[in-house]
């Protein structure tokens, strides 16, 4: 499961993080690493993008990045 | 002891707002990610030996935004003596993160914990002295914004880097610590060993530029694979997770946080972001911005400020802002409209009796002439105008019988330029020439009828000195003509305010001033740089809006709302932050543009930003919209839509280009929690910018509109270098230089040589542009505005397209490539004067000429019918934009792999 299946206003454990670059990299530098618990907040108007909290603070990413983050609920 | 104190933080953790305490500078602020995309440099308040460096916001030194190799690059340099950290405490996690990697430069660290009031209001505690023992870091509680534990901040500062000691840095889990240190030890020797973690570090992470420096060494790369092989993961990916391992290790310690309940963020977002109500939401935000800044509020202001302070004057009258009905304004006006109308009248009577051979001196003398009129020199020596004495009676009954007996009617139209409509009057003297005029008047209604302008135009008659029932109170008299009386000196109604240009013209005329310095003051610098000022209270007012728009943490949401439409177009939603900043001023806003990761998109941001109409390009809409549209409101809105317009087309049309395919734009943005601006730093913020306008009006401006004066004051008229003055300006080395290449304009409807010179003054500052109409069509606004429309009538042949070449030249110099400030900006953002820039201001040019040629054609098409080369050209040219819209997007073999997928995923 990845994190663009999480429904609004569930939580999930990242998993790990697939695909390689500079967007993962920049992923991960926000904080969303191996072990983290991530929520799904919002979802933009047009169906992208999403806004999750991390770490406490909150973050929006596209769906296509979410999809190469692997979770598992919570 | 001379030292240099470098701010480095996460985006948004308040370093401007630290660094202008610091440094009392007044460093503009705003709360989204991203607000300083520089460096800046002050010195410490009090401490000039001290240098303070404000660092963009950074969240790691991996660099992935431009902005954030401008921090990087700056640290590894390695010229700051000591770092300071600000840290968010209410997002103390995230911020920590950079903390780890600050601490591997081998240079001191503070750690300023910034806005603890939000960590209070949230009801939790942060333990700064268990972070500080956690960390190893001196660590200071401060308020950026309140000023408090400043003085704190820079005696922890001063004392790190005397004592100059590098932090030790962040520790790892014992066997990720074991493979690094085996790693350092197979480090080139000549490495600093303060530096060797951050060398071990980057190698593992495979950081490019460091890469670079070492080249690839066989025995490290050994150990990247033994890293990876022991924790099953990228060994980037291992570093990260370790970073945040440390600090998960001992946060609890430091902040005792429950689940948090929903926060006033949240609340607001749930309205904000709202599914249904965001894009309505956001429409009426951005649209009420304009709409009380351009077309209300900053109408009003305008008005005032163009007409009141630099016209005429004005009245200190507040019942003018609640109801303009019962103002003093209008107390005046409706004494001063009827004789306006009847002195127009007496003149124009006057006019055709003279042609018809009736003597009008005696008449005109007394009832008409102003000081200085020729008509009283032909009265002779010491003639005073007196229209009770009893010559002026004797000479006035004298004429009224004899035009009358000749049966003078005139015959003159009279233009509304703000409803728009006409009224065409005949003028009669002597009752039995009534019903002649009324004949006359009916039949002219009667074919204005049959024109279909009834609604726009009207015939009446007027008496010349008589009266007529009032069609207000029935039986009522209203006097006209002769009997209307004169109404009060405009002080005797209210507190009446002379406008600027008439003290200064009194002033001048009061100490004898030489004719051409007083031209020059008059009719150059009072006109050309106070059509300029009389946009400061507008642009205020929109500064001030913005100011709000860009402290309360909206803009960032603004992004999130709008990515997956901009996305289709190529661009990312961080796009709309330089347009917003650009609608302000073009330089902040093509710099803003910083904070888009993709090279591509940034460089198409770059070249769009400024289609959004600037402060400074609202003279020239405002002028379109009064002078040639009456007033409608759609004007303004529409040249807004054009720069949006002209942004997305341009990104969809060059997306497509081989320069710019490529790289889906990422997009990751931090969502701020919502501010609530202090109302001080909005006036500031609203100050600073208005005030920087006020400047260039005051320097650049006046420069450009006394070299405007001179070039077309002087000229060359037969075969003679002289003063051409107003009456043969068409002479003048203006007139030269423009009709040098007012030619190009032809194909779009404003080929003089006035309309070419302002696209020339308008590239040294956009304000230039009203600035030079003033001077060289010369008169008050309304005078030189109608001037101007004149002349469109001239060279279109028609005075029907004067609104189509109008509106063509508002849009070519909104388009077209911004002034030379803005310019700059360009230059720096692409690196140079190389062919990024070149394509920049090329495309802004040739969008430009396209558009309003586009306009200007089919408008001359659909209202004249008129079918040419142009014609074609136009249609050829909307046709080449389609295609450039709608064709596919082209694949190359090379590119054909990787953006594929990356859509695929998008489609999914």
């Amino acid at each position: 499961m990845t994190l663009d299946d999480i429904e609004v206003g569930k939580k999930c454990t990242v998993e790990r993080l697939n695909d390689a670059g500079e967007i993962r990299r920049r992923i991960m530098d926000m904080g969303i690493t191996k072990g983290t618990q991530v929520s799904v907040v919002k979802v933009a108007p047009l169906g992208d993008p999403i806004d999750i909290t991390v770490r406490g603070y909150h973050l929006s990413l596209r769906r296509s990045d979410a999809a190469n983050i692997e979770v598992v609920p919570a | 002891m001379s030292m240099t104190i470098a701010l480095v933080g996460n985006p948004n953790s308040g370093k401007t707002t630290l660094f202008n305490q610091l440094t009392g500078n007044h460093q503009y602020v705003g709360n989204w990610p991203g607000v300083t995309v520089e460096r800046k440099t002050g010195t410490l308040k009090n401490h000039s030996d001290i240098e303070v460096v404000d660092l963009p916001g950074i969240y790691s030194l991996s660099p992935y935004s431009n902005e954030e190799v401008i921090a990087r690059d700056y640290l590894i340099r390695g010229t700051a003596d000591v770092i300071i950290d600000i840290v968010d405490a209410s997002n103390l996690e995230r911020n920590l993160y950079l903390t780890t990697q600050l601490m591997e430069f081998g240079v001191p660290v503070v750690v300023a914990l910034n806005q603890m009031d939000i960590v209070h209001k949230r009801g939790y505690e942060i333990d700064s002295a268990a972070l500080s023992e956690n960390l190893r870091l001196p660590v200071v509680e401060i308020s950026a914004l309140r000023g408090d534990g400043i003085d704190g901040v820079i005696a922890a500062a001063k004392n790190a880097a005397a004592d100059g000691k590098a932090p030790s840095p962040a520790p790892f889990s014992p066997d990720l610590d074991a493979l690094i240190e085996h790693l350092e030890a197979d480090l080139p020797a000549d490495i600093d060993p303060k530096l060797k973690r951050f060398y071990a570090i980057k190698y593992l992470e495979r950081d490019e530029k460091v890469l670079a420096e070492l080249g690839a060494i066989a025995d490290l790369d050994g150990h990247v694979r033994a890293v990876e092989a022991r924790f099953g993961d990228s060994a980037d990916a291992v570093i990260s997770n370790e970073r945040y391992n440390y600090i998960t290790g001992f946060i609890s310690q430091v902040q005792k946080k429950d689940e948090p309940e929903m926060s006033a963020t949240a609340k607001v977002d749930r309205i904000l972001l709202n599914r249904v109500l965001a894009l309505p939401i956001f429409v009426v935000i951005i649209a009420a911005i304009y709409y009380i800044s351009v077309s209300t509020v900053g109408g009003y202001a305008t008005d005032w400020a163009n007409d009141g302070v630099f016209g005429d004057g004005w009245y200190l009258d507040p019942v003018a802002i609640v109801n303009p009905d019962a103002s003093v304004q209008a107390a005046y006006d409706a004494d001063a409209e009827p004789y306006d109308e009847a002195q127009e009248a007496i003149a124009n009577y006057l006019d055709a009796a003279a042609e018809a051979g009736i003597e009008t001196d005696a008449v005109a003398a007394n009832f008409l002439a102003e000081p200085g009129d020729e008509v009283l020199e032909a009265m002779g020596e010491g003639f005073e105008p007196d229209p009770e004495s009893a010559e002026a009676q004797t000479a006035l009954k004298a004429f009224e019988t004899k035009a009358a007996g000749e049966g003078i009617i005139a015959e003159y139209t009279v233009v509304d330029e703000e409803e728009l409509t006409e009224t065409e009057y005949f003028v009669y003297a002597g009752e039995q020439n009534e019903a002649k005029a009324q004949a006359m008047a009916d039949a002219r209604n009667e074919r204005i009828e049959a024109e279909g302008r009834s609604e726009a135009a009207e015939a009446v008659i007027y008496n010349f000195d008589g009266e007529v029932e009032s069609e207000e109170e029935p039986g009522a008299m209203v006097p006209q003509g002769i009997q209307v009386a004169a109404p009060g000196e405009p002080g005797e109604y209210g507190i009446w305010i002379p406008g600027i240009p008439v003290l200064i013209g009194g002033a001048l005329k009061a100490v004898g001033c030489v004719d051409w310095l007083y031209d020059l003051i008059m009719d150059g610098i009072v006109a050309g740089v106070g059509a300029v000022l009389g946009f400061v209270p507008q642009i205020m007012i929109l500064f001030f809006l913005l100011a709000i728009l860009e402290g309360c943490g909206y803009m960032a949401r603004v992004t999130f709302i709008l990515d997956r439409l901009f996305r289709r177009f190529g661009l990312s939603g961080k796009t709309f932050i330089p347009m917003i900043i650009g609608t302000g001023c073009g330089v902040p806003g093509v710099m803003a543009s910083r904070t888009i990761e993709s090279e591509s998109s940034r460089r198409l941001t770059v070249m769009t930003t400024t289609f959004m109409p600037c402060s400074a390009k609202l003279p020239i809409i405002a002028l379109i919209a009064t002078a040639v549209f009456g007033g409608v409101w759609w004007v303004a809105p529409l040249a807004y839509f054009m720069g949006i317009a002209s942004i997305v087309m341009s990104g969809i049309i060059l997306k497509k280009m081989k320069s710019f395919r490529g790289e889906t734009t990422p997009y990751i943005m931090e969502l701020p929690e919502y501010r609530l601006p202090r109302f001080v730093d909005l006036l500031r913020s609203m100050w600073e910018r208005a005030w920087a306008f006020i400047k260039k009006a005051g320097t650049i401006i006046l420069l450009a509109t006394i070299v405007v004066w001179f070039l077309s004051g002087y000229g060359v008229y037969n075969g003679q270098f002289m003063w051409v003055g107003e009456e043969l300006m068409d002479y003048s080395l203006l007139a030269y230089f423009g009709n040098a290449f007012a030619w190009l304009f032809a194909p779009l409807g404003f080929n003089t040589w006035q309309a070419a010179s302002t696209v020339v003054t308008g590239l040294i500052a956009k304000e230039n542009v009203i600035g030079t109409m003033a001077i060289v069509y010369g008169g008050g606004e309304l005078v030189w505005s109608a001037e101007f429309m004149q002349s469109l009538a001239v060279v279109t042949g028609s005075a029907a397209l004067i609104p189509v070449a109008a509106f063509a030249f508002m849009t070519f110099q909104l388009l077209c490539a911004p002034c030379f400030a803005a310019m700059g900006a360009i230059k720096r953002e692409m690196g140079g004067f190389n062919k990024w820039f070149w394509a920049a201001i090329g495309w802004e040019c040739g969008w430009a000429y396209a558009i309003a040629l586009i306009i200007y054609q089919v408008g001359k098409f659909v209202v004249v019918g008129s079918f040419g080369i142009g014609t074609v050209a136009a249609f050829a040219l909307i046709a080449l934009i389609l295609v450039g819209l709608f064709r596919p997007m082209p694949q190359d073999r090379e590119m054909a792999a990787k953006p594929a997928l990356a859509e695929a995923g998008e489609a999914a």
